[in-house]
């Protein structure tokens, strides 16, 4: 079952009064439970694809369908909705909240729309164990690693069990051996049946992917089928 | 809003507020001392006006006024009786005036003496100049302090009068002499103390043979403002002559509540949009510093309004402690100042601060938080993510 399909996705950027074109009419197919990575050089349109998956920006024609829902027709309060419920995403940076523990940092999305608190924190453990890290749910960011707080972004995003897990450059801020944790982490969650999309800046870490897809000026330029 | 969210929020909120301790305390201070802007100065003009109306009051006016329609009232010391059982009422005093030809040491200026039966009246005993007011029974005068002077000051000679001093008063059927047992009034005059003779009635009465007659009957209230409504009740019990109250009375005293009445609605609004622009400042920079957070929240399924929230709350608590600190710093100056009130041309000024005051300003003040923290966080809030989210 297609999970996520694009249709002709195109975004303009205007930079001062020149139009850039950072997408360009890109169609892609993404089957429940892959394991996808999107790769390409600087300033291919990966992340702005990842955003667009992702629904935190809006394309400027096109269309983005998840699990064959359009979403150009859903208001702000269902695209929250949806990035709630159906999709999670981890971001290239640390996006840790300052001040909040372990625990607190995955369950806050879900507390804050409405799951009570005990249900929450149930599932917030086992994202956390998921990721390998149920014996730091008392850790605030500053006492964890680079990789460790990747991984509690990670478990924020999957504790909602979103059907699609985005991540984007998750693995840029990190070094070799923390990123090839957190990629056997997305090899993991897909083997057990995760949608993941990830973007890679190094081809060795995107080769661990399912499948891999190679971008370049905005367009789909090699779609391979590793496995 | 749910316990659990609300508690969430709540966490943001003061998270950012206890992370910068330093500069949430200044933050604070900066908000106290606006609310003091708000509060003070308008107290203190407060403090002024009431120092002006009020001598004006105790030394001319009174609340209420009763004068003859024509020559004087008639059977004085009934009128005083029946008044003096009234509700609300703390002195009556029945006054004769007569204009005289003072003489001193050669000297000589024509001024109105005032005989009064209220001799113990604290609003004379406590705007002496120097020695003491009159004692019932005794026949002593006390001047007004222009006497004192060596020029004239408004429409009065000065004399060079001094405190012990022996006064002669020519008046129209008399001619006596009076022991000057103490000065009386303001530098500036208010309330015309400066400019006139006290005498005990009993004397002033033997004087002019004007026996248990009075030119004004003048009732002092426990409250001000209960004037108006007191005057309706003498009006009521057919009380004969022209009842008036103080603003009735005296232009000078309705004017200058007016006049202050501008200056401190003035002040109160500069004094909003100084605290808006404040607690607005504050705000927007804690915003533009959270504005890749607020992003990431957004990102991971937080709708717009919670971000509002996140930021109203903020802007609310520093509003309110900020109003308990400002509160607490009005408040100790306040009674500082009512303790020790400033000495001034016009008498001693302290601040005037109505329950009424403290409520609208914290309630304005509460009220310029919560508006001064939505504007920047609704603004934020319209930001495309990707937009706050790449904001580094």
């Amino acid at each position: 079952m297609k999970i996520i399909e694009t249709e002709n996705l195109t975004k303009t950027y205007q930079m001062g009064e020149i139009p850039v074109e950072a997408l360009k009419e890109v169609n892609l197919e993404v089957e429940e439970g892959a394991f996808v990575s999107i790769m390409g050089p600087s300033g291919s349109g990966k992340s702005t694809l990842m955003h667009l998956l992702g629904l935190l920006d809006n394309p400027t024609s096109g269309e983005v369908y998840i699990k064959e829902e359009k979403t150009s027709e859903l208001g702000e309060k269902e695209k929250a909705k949806f990035r709630l419920e159906k999709i999670g995403f981890v971001f290239q940076f640390y996006s840790l909240l300052k001040g909040f523990e372990s625990l607190e940092q995955v369950i806050l999305p879900q507390i804050l729309e409405g799951t009570t608190e005990k249900k929450a924190k149930k599932k917030a453990q086992k994202a956390l164990e998921k990721v390998g890290l149920g014996d730091r749910k008392d850790h605030s960011p500053s006492e964890l690693s680079g990789g460790q707080r990747q991984r509690v972004a990670v478990a924020r995003a999957l504790a909602g069990n979103p059907d699609i897990l985005i991540a984007d450059e998750s693995t840029s801020q990190l070094d070799t051996e923390s990123s090839e944790e957190i990629m056997q982490l997305y090899r993991d969650l897909s083997e057990q049946g995760q949608t993941v999309i990830t973007v890679n800046h190094e081809k060795e870490l995107g080769q661990k992917a399912d499948r891999t897809i190679w971008l370049e000026d905005g367009e789909i330029k090699d779609r391979n089928n590793q496995l | 809003m749910k316990l659990n969210k609300a508690k969430f929020v709540g966490k943001l909120a003061l998270r950012d507020i206890r992370e910068d301790k330093k500069i949430s305390a200044i933050v604070v201070l900066m908000l106290s001392f606006s609310f003091l802007n708000l509060v003070f100065f308008p107290a203190f003009i407060n403090g002024l006006s009431f120092t002006f109306t009020e001598g004006i009051i105790e030394g001319q006016t009174g609340h209420v006024a009763i004068e003859a329609e024509e020559g004087r009232l008639q059977n004085a010391d009934a009128l005083v009786q029946k008044i003096s059982k009234l509700q609300n009422v703390q002195e009556v005093e029945k006054i004769i005036e007569t204009q005289v030809k003072a003489s001193y040491d050669g000297e000589t200026t024509n001024i109105v003496v005032k005989g009064t039966s209220t001799p113990q009246f604290k609003g004379y005993r406590s705007r002496l100049t120097s020695g003491e007011f009159l004692k019932e029974e005794t026949n002593e005068a006390v001047a007004g302090r222009f006497l004192r002077e060596d020029r004239a000051l408004g429409s009065v000679e000065g004399i060079g009068l001094e405190e012990g001093k022996n006064l002669k008063l020519q008046g129209e059927n008399f001619s006596t002499e009076r022991k000057i047992r103490g000065i009386i009034g303001t530098q500036g005059g208010i309330g015309g103390l400066s400019q006139q003779i006290f005498l005990n009635y009993k004397d002033i009465e033997e004087l002019t043979g004007a026996e248990n007659q009075a030119d004004t009957v003048k009732v002092i209230l426990e409250d001000r403002d209960q004037s108006a409504k007191f005057k309706k009740r003498l009006q009521e019990l057919n009380t004969k002559g022209e009842i008036k109250t103080w603003d009735e009375q005296s232009n000078l005293a309705e004017a200058i509540e007016g006049t202050f009445t501008i200056v401190i609605n003035i002040l109160s609004v500069v004094g909003f949009i100084v605290a808006l622009a404040a607690i607005g400042v504050v705000i927007f920079i804690n915003t533009s510093k959270r504005v890749r957070e607020m992003g990431i929240i957004r990102a991971i399924g937080a709708r717009r309004k919670r971000v509002i929230q996140i930021f109203v709350l903020e802007a609310f608590i520093f509003g309110a402690t900020g109003l308990i600190l400002g509160n607490l710093i009005t408040l100790s100056i306040h009674n500082y100042l009512t303790a020790n009130p400033i000495s001034s041309p016009i008498g001693m000024i302290s601040t005037q601060l109505s329950p009424e005051l403290m409520i609208t300003r914290s309630a304005g003040m509460l009220i310029a938080s919560l508006i001064a923290g939505f504007i920047p966080a609704y603004v934020l809030s319209k930001t495309e993510i990707v937009e706050t989210i790449e904001n580094r």
